[in-house]
């Protein structure tokens, strides 16, 4: 049987594209005792859906989240959801989380870490696929601050590259809405 | 003399700067660009592999791509909440139905759920088979040259399994029906 072959005349010249972690790059803030400011900055020419993020902690008893409250984005027309919430540039997000105590009293145990999962697309016509992005939590009992560091873990189907942002030098943050 | 030798140096050293900095910019550029990708790389597997795939189709039943092996296949790997994806199926029907008596076999892969992908098809029903596998249509999508699992993903199998087009983002329709046309073979209606 023939194998595959791709010549270069079969690939069409594409736009070069950035990576997903740099198109959508993360960054976490102490916000309050129990709340985490999230930022994703979206590289021009790139946006990302509001109803695609996701976040939850590992191990899951390491913390309970509570509602996340996004910045106000922009509604786009889709020709079978109707209206979906989209952001360009900045998105801002408060999750409220309350650390375990139980999970802190194994010293052996592994950091828990907040997971957040988005998804984006390119003005060039082209998405993403869903990206896990790691963000280690500090132990109960001590201050929320974080390591000025985020991880990606992956996209559905292969590994990404380590980002690591500064998330101390944010900008002052717009009025987040409920929904 | 000897002021204007002073002068000539300092305008030496001031261009010679000058020439540093712009080098710097050059590297600063450089190192900028390995940030992005071109889209589109060599396609890893083997025209055997690509027709032993499976996926399950909407109603879970396993469907080989090997069952397409004499057809000339057009992959397209889309998913729910990709909005260019969804942009261009009207496209991809359109072509199902022109050139469907002429050998072509469109077949959707969803990097989505199953529900997702069953709600979409009730609203936005396709004359062509979906098949859906939320991590594995990236998977397989990368060893075809998708190296930064981008939808959509579209790719054209001569019958054999010869790459003949391997496009990321919406397709166009009229190179593609030109592709197609100079691939499907010519059909002699008798009166």
């Amino acid at each position: 049987m023939a194998a595959t072959s791709l010549s270069a005349s079969v690939a069409r010249a594409e736009p070069e594209l950035l990576q997903a972690e740099n198109a959508f790059q993360l960054s976490a803030q102490r916000k309050d005792a129990k709340t985490i400011g999230l930022e994703f900055k979206i590289a021009n020419g790139y946006y990302m859906y509001r109803k695609r993020f996701r976040f939850s902690v590992e191990p899951a008893s390491a913390a309970k989240l509570g509602k996340a409250k996004f910045s106000k984005g922009k509604m786009k027309l889709d020709p079978t959801f109707g209206l979906v919430e989209t952001y360009r540039d900045s998105v801002h997000i408060l999750l409220p989380i309350v650390l375990s105590s139980k999970v802190s009293l194994s010293t052996n145990a592994q950091p828990a870490r907040l997971i957040v999962t988005s998804q984006g697309c390119a003005d060039a016509g082209v998405c993403f696929p869903p990206v896990r992005q790691a963000i280690t939590l500090p132990p109960f009992g001590t201050a929320l601050v974080f390591p000025d560091n985020v991880v990606s873990t992956g996209s559905s189907g292969g590994p990404l590259t380590t980002g690591v942002h500064d998330g101390s030098n944010s900008p002052k943050q717009p009025p987040v809405n409920n929904n | 003399m000897r002021k204007f030798a002073v002068l000539l140096l300092i305008l030496i050293l001031v261009l010679a700067s000058v020439a540093l900095w712009l080098g710097h910019g050059d590297v600063a550029s450089e190192a900028l660009s390995e940030k992005s990708a071109t889209a589109i790389h060599e396609v890893v597997a083997s025209a055997g592999a690509v027709y032993s795939t499976t996926f399950p189709d909407v109603d879970g039943q396993i469907q080989r791509l090997g069952q397409w092996e004499q057809r000339l296949l057009l992959v397209n790997f889309w998913a729910t909440w990709c909005g260019p994806c969804k942009e261009e199926m009207p496209i991809l029907a359109k072509l199902q139905a022109r050139f469907g008596d002429k050998n072509l076999q469109i077949v959707g892969i969803a990097a989505d759920s199953p529900l997702n992908v069953a709600n979409f098809s009730k609203k936005a029903p396709v004359n062509y088979p979906l098949l859906v596998d939320e991590m594995g249509a990236i998977q397989f999508s990368r060893r075809l040259g998708n190296r930064l699992g981008l939808l959509p993903h579209t790719v054209l199998f001569r019958p054999g399994g010869e790459v003949i087009y391997n496009r990321l983002g919406v397709i166009s329709e009229g190179e593609l029906s030109d592709i197609i046309n100079k691939h499907t073979p010519i059909v002699f209606k008798s009166d």
